[in-house]
């Protein structure tokens, strides 16, 4: 370790060259590599993914003091706003415009080892490392650095789809858990004081959370799935979704997003959160509906303003609404009292397999998936619910295939 | 040549929307103004409270730079997308212009698309042509 004593001028154009050195970097190298279209979209990808993460994992280093930072300027929740969107610049495009064809962890390496184990101790003012703070590093560069140029790389070269929308789920949870409610505390006050809430009101909102997160990450998945792209319009489905939860809700990650509002908001007893939800609403009235005119209503001239006039925009369906009827191979022992019930499917009674394919998806589904994806069709509470599993049977499925059998890995 | 060589050349034109030159012109001279004051401000800082200077490359120069990459986007497919530029532009002005309420600024964000969609879809279509005309070329 490197002992530095640097004098308080240096340290504050240390501060703005945190900030300002990223974008430069970001600037140059796009120009100078000449990046493609979808080579910038990775790199904002990794930014936006960069931000909450790096968000969070600095909050549990201050919480349990592996380092804190010094000044009040622009401090949220005990964080420097300019250095934590510093990061997300650098180690997000940055580093990837830089080094396009060198993988994250080499990239990050050297980083770690060679800047941060020499002269973290010496930064005071700016920050103050505590003990254990190399922990906390890796602990950073794991969670947030590497998966972000990763997402960067996978992104620009438009390969494994599932772990980017992962990764853009888990960015999303971020923004809406944590970095906004964070913001509107700072702005309008409160705090998160989780430790001091009673523990029957975690108990009671936990549960609730999940649920309604569950919404928001099934659409995800089904964006994934059946339309073969990701949430984000930068990089778009190549398909029109109305399978899942979409047969019963147009917009269920604007719906998800405005629920976890409304219950984090009760929970910590803050009503500028529960507003928020109605910026949920503002988000939708002006951007998604202008996005859905100008991209989905071109793109898709046939299905989209059907599907739109049957499927609304907030409060779900309770029966599901489903263009054309998917298809359902079961055997009869193995046809649930509920599925007879269920709307938009035919069911073949074949014994073998039991398998589903969705009008006009490619997709097909087998076994158990098949019998959830079935479920889907009955009701909304029956869709949230063979949710739920998916969510964890098909993410499973994925990384299993990834760990142990590369060649079974799902498109 | 004979009638069957002729190649026809098919164009198609599609059409593209810009802010009128004054409001460009009119919204960069308030922007340089504010980032101006912002910078001067930042400066006097250094001899007490660091907060302004420190806070300089966030809550200026960032917001500075997404205005003059807006303002140098040129030929919007629709004007409606004019109508979000010039939103987008006006809001940063704020944003910089404004540091007390930059925050709030920031955070009602989407407020700014949702005015230019109740524009589009429920304003009086007088008063709609009236204005795109004086905004948009």
């Amino acid at each position: 370790m490197i002992d530095l004593d640097l004098p308080e001028p240096l340290m504050l154009a240390l501060r703005w060259l945190l900030l300002i050195g990223p974008i430069f970097l970001v600037v140059v190298m796009a120009f100078v590599r000449t990046t493609t279209t979808r080579e910038k979209i990775g790199g904002l990808f990794a930014f936006l993914y960069g931000v909450p993460i790096i968000f969070i994992t600095h909050s549990m280093a201050v919480h349990f003091g592996w380092w804190h930072y010094g000044w009040d300027a622009l401090m949220v929740d005990g964080l420097p706003v300019d250095i934590i969107l510093g990061g997300a610049i650098l180690f997000g495009p940055g580093l990837y415009f830089t080094f396009p064809r060198v993988g994250p962890l080499l990239i990050c390496l050297p980083i770690i080892l060679g800047l941060h184990a020499t002269v973290f101790g010496s930064l005071e003012p700016l920050v103050f490392a505590g003990p254990y703070w190399f922990g906390g590093v890796l602990f950073v560069f794991i969670t947030a650095h590497i998966p972000a140029i990763y997402l960067a790389k996978w992104t620009a070269e438009d390969r494994r789809l599932p772990m980017r929308c992962a990764l853009l789920a888990i960015m999303t949870g971020g923004l809406i858990l944590v970095v906004l409610p964070s913001l509107i505390m700072h702005a309008m006050g409160g705090n998160w004081a989780l430790l001091d809430r009673p523990v029957w009101s975690t108990v009671f909102a936990v549960p609730f959370l999940i649920l309604a997160s569950v919404i928001g990450l099934s659409a995800n998945q089904m964006l994934c799935l059946q339309g073969g792209g990701t949430p984000i319009p930068l990089d778009p489905t190549k398909r029109l979704v109305r399978s899942g939860i979409y047969a019963y809700v147009s917009n269920p990650m604007q719906l998800s997003a405005a629920l976890i509002w409304i219950i984090l908001g009760i929970y910590l007893q803050n009503i500028w959160i529960v507003a928020a939800a109605g910026m949920a609403w503002v988000f939708v009235q002006g951007m998604v509906r202008w996005h859905n005119r100008h991209d989905l209503l071109k793109r898709f001239p046939n299905g989209w303003p059907e599907y739109k006039q049957n499927v609304p925009e907030w409060r779900p369906r309770w029966k599901p609404w489903i263009a054309a009827p998917a298809k359902l191979t079961i055997g009869k022992a193995e046809l649930w009292p509920r599925l007879q019930r269920a709307e938009g499917l035919s069911i073949e009674i074949r014994d073998g397999t039991t398998r589903y394919q969705p009008a006009g998806e490619p997709r097909v589904f087998e076994g158990l998936e098949a019998r959830l994806f079935a479920l889907t069709h009955v009701n909304f509470a029956w869709a949230v619910a063979a949710h739920v599993v998916l969510l964890g049977l098909l993410a499973a499925k994925y990384t299993s295939a990834r760990i142990f059998d590369s060649n079974k890995v799902p498109a | 040549m004979a009638h069957d060589e002729c190649v026809w050349e098919q164009v198609t034109y599609e059409m593209q929307f810009n802010p009128q030159p004054w409001v460009l012109w009119v919204l960069s001279l308030f922007a340089f103004s504010a980032v101006g004051q912002r910078a001067l401000d930042a400066v006097v800082s250094l001899s007490g409270d660091k907060t302004a200077f420190l806070a300089f490359p966030l809550t200026v120069l960032i917001p500075a730079l997404t205005f003059l990459f807006l303002a140098t986007r040129k030929g919007m497919s629709s004007a409606e997308g004019v109508l979000m530029q010039v939103g987008t532009m006006i809001q940063l002005l704020l944003i910089i212009a404004l540091p007390g309420f930059a925050l709030y600024l920031a955070l009602g964000f989407p407020v700014v698309f949702l005015v230019i969609e109740l524009f589009e879809t429920r304003a009086p279509a007088r008063l709609r042509t009236l204005i795109k005309s004086r905004i948009i070329a």
